[in-house]
């Protein structure tokens, strides 16, 4: 664990092995996939 | 089949449940049961009026088949031609009654859509509680959550709920709602702390709370069907459920730089707690956050070792369980195995939302450093996306990232798929915009054409030319 934490000095989250900014990445870019679903189902439903 | 005393909402009667004729859906928030009919023998059928509407569950399994049904404090066996799910609420409208002793009762075919409002009306006027529209959707929440419908509970949610600032719009009131009959069915204390972090966690997790929400139910009724019979370490375990959903409910407390949209923000700890369960962030913790480590995978061996010593109490829990275990388990040696490469990829399961029957899986590609190990570097690295979703079908994201720069590539399985994420696809590129990222190229494409990284990694080596390892743990 600590070598982890050696691993990731100097990067913005100093605890973490995936730096903070990619987990916000992963998280806009799957809830744009699940707002885009939610909008094919709104499209169909109007259709 | 001996008369059983039952008690739906305020009525209380006897009525022996001699045939069950119903098709079923899934549990607890999901709809709980398909239109179907209920044949009840009983010894005075006509104490049930044609179009009384009544609320109960189905509680337990039995091993010849049969099933326990309860009403109020009250439990009934019942048998059925088809599968009903412990758990499923109830709620029945009586058709008429027959000359041979049976009362015919049509099952609503959710337990949302089909509350009937004056019946629940009814049962406020006799508890003497003015018929608002706040009470009136009090009272509905309270039965699709399983809380019985009197006075003391009634009084007892409403209070709690008063402790609370009013809230801004129906969704976060009906999560409020929701989370407070849930604290309260669990024994747990009924803080505006609680209610508001429980409350948001399941406007935010839908597919979580659903599952955490079905299995307290389960849980919690196996006191009832073992009549207090399970054994104290057994209890210890159930005690742990609570503490597995105050981990859920953590909010972030920082480490997270720059997110467009408050969803996203929301998503991320459940993003860094799914990593932890990967065995990505081994052992670490939240930035600024909680030091407990919760380790998901041993507390689902204990419930399951703990459910075969008498499987047939549990229904489909265990496998459920068990599933959830070994994906888990898997996830953890993917990421431990050392790449023949410098490259490599940490590989996540991430459940979304489960009653749209979303997942998504996702590879961050690290690079190994001789005398330090993975180094996923925030300035040269790729991430891999599949999205399972109900409408789109399956969608493959890649985000390569290099000296701050992001390209994002979308594949997609058909035509007219591309045209309508081609036209949204600006839409992600202003929100990273927005989060402070360079954006570079964005680009939608058929999947065909989409190049995906981590495949190419598999196919540069036979299968057969691999070496077989001991993965036991």
């Amino acid at each position: 664990m600590d070598e982890l934490r050696e691993n990731n000095d100097g990067q913005k989250d100093e605890k973490s092995v995936i730096p903070g900014d990619l987990y916000s990445l992963m998280a806009e870019i799957i809830t744009f996939a699940q707002e885009l679903n939610d909008l094919k189902d709104e499209q169909s439903n109007f259709e | 089949m001996q008369p059983l005393g039952i008690q739906f909402g305020n009525m209380v009667g006897k009525a022996a449940l001699t045939g069950v004729n119903s098709s079923v859906g899934g549990g607890g928030f999901a709809p709980a049961m398909g239109t179907g009919v209920l044949l009840a023998r009983t010894a005075n059928p006509f104490q049930f009026q044609p179009g009384q509407n009544l609320f109960g569950m189905v509680t337990g399994r039995n091993e010849d088949g049969s099933f326990n049904l309860r009403f109020g404090n009250t439990t009934m066996q019942a048998n059925s031609g088809s599968e009903l799910n412990v758990g499923q609420p109830l709620n029945v409208t009586v058709s008429n009654q027959q000359q041979n002793g049976t009362v015919v009762l049509n099952v609503a075919t959710t337990p949302f859509s089909s509350l009937d409002n004056q019946a629940v009306g009814q049962t406020l006027a006799k508890m003497n509680v003015p018929l608002t529209e706040g009470n009136l959707s009090l009272a509905n929440s309270m039965l699709e959550h399983g809380l019985p419908l009197d006075k003391a509970t009634f009084q007892s949610t409403q209070k709690a709920l008063a402790q609370l600032p009013p809230a801004p719009n129906t969704t976060v009131a009906n999560a409020r709602i929701g989370a407070t009959c849930f604290l309260q069915a669990n024994q747990l204390p009924l803080t505006s702390q609680n209610i508001t972090s429980l409350s948001n966690f399941i406007a935010t997790n839908p597919q979580l709370g659903q599952q955490l929400f079905n299995l307290q139910n389960e849980l919690r009724q196996l006191k009832i069907d073992s009549n207090n019979k399970l054994s104290s370490r057994s209890l210890e375990i159930l005690e742990k459920v609570p503490g597995l959903l105050g981990e859920l409910t953590a909010e972030p407390s920082g480490g997270v730089k720059g997110s467009g949209s408050s969803k996203g923000r929301g998503m991320s700890k459940a993003l860094f707690d799914s990593a932890k369960q990967a065995g990505i962030e081994t052992g670490l913790t939240w930035v600024g956050g909680d030091d407990d480590p919760w380790e998901m995978v041993a507390l689902f061996r204990q419930l399951h070792e703990m459910m075969d010593e008498n499987p047939t109490l549990y229904g489909k829990l265990p496998s459920t369980l068990k599933g959830m275990e070994e994906n888990l388990q898997a996830a953890r040696l993917l990421n431990q195995g050392k790449p023949d490469s410098s490259l490599g990829f940490y590989y996540m399961q991430i459940p979304l939302r489960f009653y749209k029957g979303e997942s998504a899986e996702v590879w961050i590609r690290y690079k190994w450093k001789e005398g330090v190990g993975r180094v996923v570097d925030l300035n040269d690295t790729r991430l891999e996306f599949s999205v399972k979703t109900e409408y789109l079908g399956d969608l493959y994201f890649t985000a390569d990232i290099s000296e701050g720069v992001i390209d994002v590539n979308v594949g997609v399985d058909d035509e007219e798929i591309l045209a309508f994420v081609e036209a949204y696809l600006p839409v992600l590129e202003d929100r990273l915009n927005e989060s402070g990222w360079i954006t570079g190229n964005f680009v939608a494409q058929l999947r065909s054409s989409l190049d995906i990284e981590r495949e190419d990694f598999i196919s540069e080596q036979d299968f057969s030319s691999l070496e077989g390892v001991n993965v036991e743990i």
